[in-house]
């Protein structure tokens, strides 16, 4: 453990590394719970794969990534809502066949760089050691600006949850509460791309919810289990990438994937 | 006394399908109103018209007051952990400032008048089904409504449960002077606990007092239903046919 502090402590790059990742696991650990209670694990992942084409576009015409992938996250998003509010698709329906075509825009935007290869690996993946300043910057300022809005909002979140049909007919805005939680997805999944790649990002946003559901008796719980849950595998899957020279986002989804299993299968 | 609420030749069309056809009633402030009809009656759609939830219509629709609502199948998601008492404050919630606390007093009345403040403390879906149907009671009434309306509240509800909800809404209805519009595919029930009863199927067939309207309107109304079939016997024991 002496080696991964002391380097830590020496490299910026595995520094950085190490913020984003806990940022991202801190940021994907608040929706989790909704993701999951809302029964909306196929948004997330084709929200994830929406922004690949905006990271592509980012690339290609050389203007700031993140903007082109949330930009093209949130059409996703709201298409998703357009097409599944007018009750002749359904939300999965939409989503399953929007999520290959957003994807198919993404790797034909991408086949036009010299670096094809490399940009398709680090965007898929994840690419944790190419952490700039700039995207701890746009970490930092989503998981504040996500906590603000969560201790803010915290009954009409509640309320959407547990019974939407019963919180619009008492006059809560649902449908706003929804087309800002398809755009803070889309905004996380923008955020996490560097530490998980758009394919492993889903995981991120599903597992710690599930740990949550397991053990929190209130929604405060919920999202207090699946908050610590994000913040051990983000430290402890760098730290285990770091010694077993492997790639630290499969890593963390692994750790992840490991510990829900080890408490669904011993949790009474 | 007032008319609460107000219908005159009310068409609704779902896609290509005339669910309601110039349907025309008044319901009087204090009443207790039983439909009844067969499915696919257009029950729920006047309810739906009624609460607004059907905004197409053609006709005129006037509720007077506030309503407050118990839909025909419980809505919420019983595995979102939300107390009891987070559950009946919603309507308190949707009207106040965000960073507000709702009044909890005014939820702990309310849980001890529908007799659940023994279980205020546990998450909703702990709750039986007859318990979560009082607590969906008090939430509708925390709100204080003019109008209640109830879509089939007798659904999945055993018969303890049913004849405590009954008695309880008895007492608040004249408690509060409430206005309550149920639909029921129970006929014993309605004919036992409501003033008034409609029979309903996409137009209204009867309209009246539960004592004036004549056992012989309804059974040829309600021959050929399951309906009728269903609520006969408690039906016929009351009427002596």
């Amino acid at each position: 453990m002496n080696g991964f502090l002391r380097d830590i402590a020496t490299y910026d790059f595995l520094r950085n590394a190490l913020l984003a990742s806990t940022l991202v696991g801190l940021s994907t650990a608040l929706i989790s719970p909704i993701v999951v209670y809302k029964r909306m694990e196929f948004v997330g992942d084709g929200t994830a794969h929406a922004a690949f084409a905006g990271l592509a576009l980012g690339v290609i015409l050389g203007f700031e990534y993140r903007i082109a992938a949330v930009g093209t996250a949130v059409v996703f998003a709201l298409t998703i809502s357009l097409l599944s509010g007018r009750r002749k698709i359904s939300e999965n329906s939409a989503i399953g066949m929007l999520l290959p075509v957003f994807m198919s825009i993404g790797i034909i935007v991408l086949s036009f760089s010299r670096r094809y290869t490399t940009d398709v690996m680090s965007y898929l993946f994840g690419d944790i050691l190419l952490v700039e300043m700039g995207d701890l910057y746009f970490l930092t300022t989503l998981f504040v600006l996500l906590i603000i809005l969560f201790y803010t909002f915290r009954y009409d979140i509640l309320y959407f949850l547990s019974d939407e049909y019963m919180a619009a007919f008492y006059g809560l805005k649902t449908n706003l509460v929804r087309t800002c939680f398809l755009i803070a997805i889309s905004v996380v999944v923008v955020g996490a791309v560097k530490v998980a790649g758009v394919i492993l990002v889903s995981a991120f946003i599903v597992i710690p919810g599930l740990v949550g559901k397991l053990f929190g008796k209130s929604f405060k719980q919920v999202l207090a289990v699946s908050l610590t849950h994000n913040l051990a595998i983000s430290i402890a899957g760098l730290a285990a990438s770091y010694y077993l020279d492997l790639p630290p986002g499969p890593v963390m989804v692994i750790l992840s994937f490991g510990i829900f299993m080890f408490f669904y299968a011993f949790k009474k | 006394m007032n008319e609460c609420v107000k219908v005159e030749n009310l068409s609704v069309w779902l896609g290509e399908v005339e669910v309601l056809k110039n349907v025309s009633f008044s319901v009087k402030c204090g009443e207790f109103v039983g439909i009844i009809g067969p499915n696919g009656a257009g029950k729920s759609t006047l309810v739906k018209t009624l609460i607004g939830e059907i905004s197409e219509f053609e006709g005129n629709v006037q509720v007077k007051g506030k309503i407050g609502y118990l839909p025909q199948h419980p809505t919420v998601n019983r595995e979102v952990p939300v107390g009891v008492r987070t559950y009946v404050a919603m309507p308190l919630y949707a009207k106040k400032r965000r960073l507000e606390p709702p009044d909890w007093s005014k939820v702990e009345l309310i849980l001890e008048k529908v007799g659940l403040s023994a279980v205020e403390g546990r998450l909703i879906g702990a709750l039986s089904g007859g318990e979560l149907q009082r607590a969906s009671l008090a939430r509708a009434l925390i709100a204080e409504p003019d109008l209640l309306i109830l879509d089939e509240p007798e659904a999945g509800v055993d018969q303890m449960g049913r004849a405590r909800f009954y008695d309880l809404l008895d007492d608040l209805r004249k408690e509060r002077n409430l206005t309550v519009l149920m639909v029921s595919h129970d006929i014993g029930l309605v004919f036992e606990r409501c003033t008034t009863v409609m029979c309903l199927n996409k137009t209204l067939h009867c309209h009246g007092p539960t004592e004036k309207i004549s056992p012989e309107e309804i059974k040829s109304f309600f021959a050929d239903f399951d309906l009728w079939i269903r609520g006969r016997s408690h039906y016929e024991k009351e009427h002596r046919i």
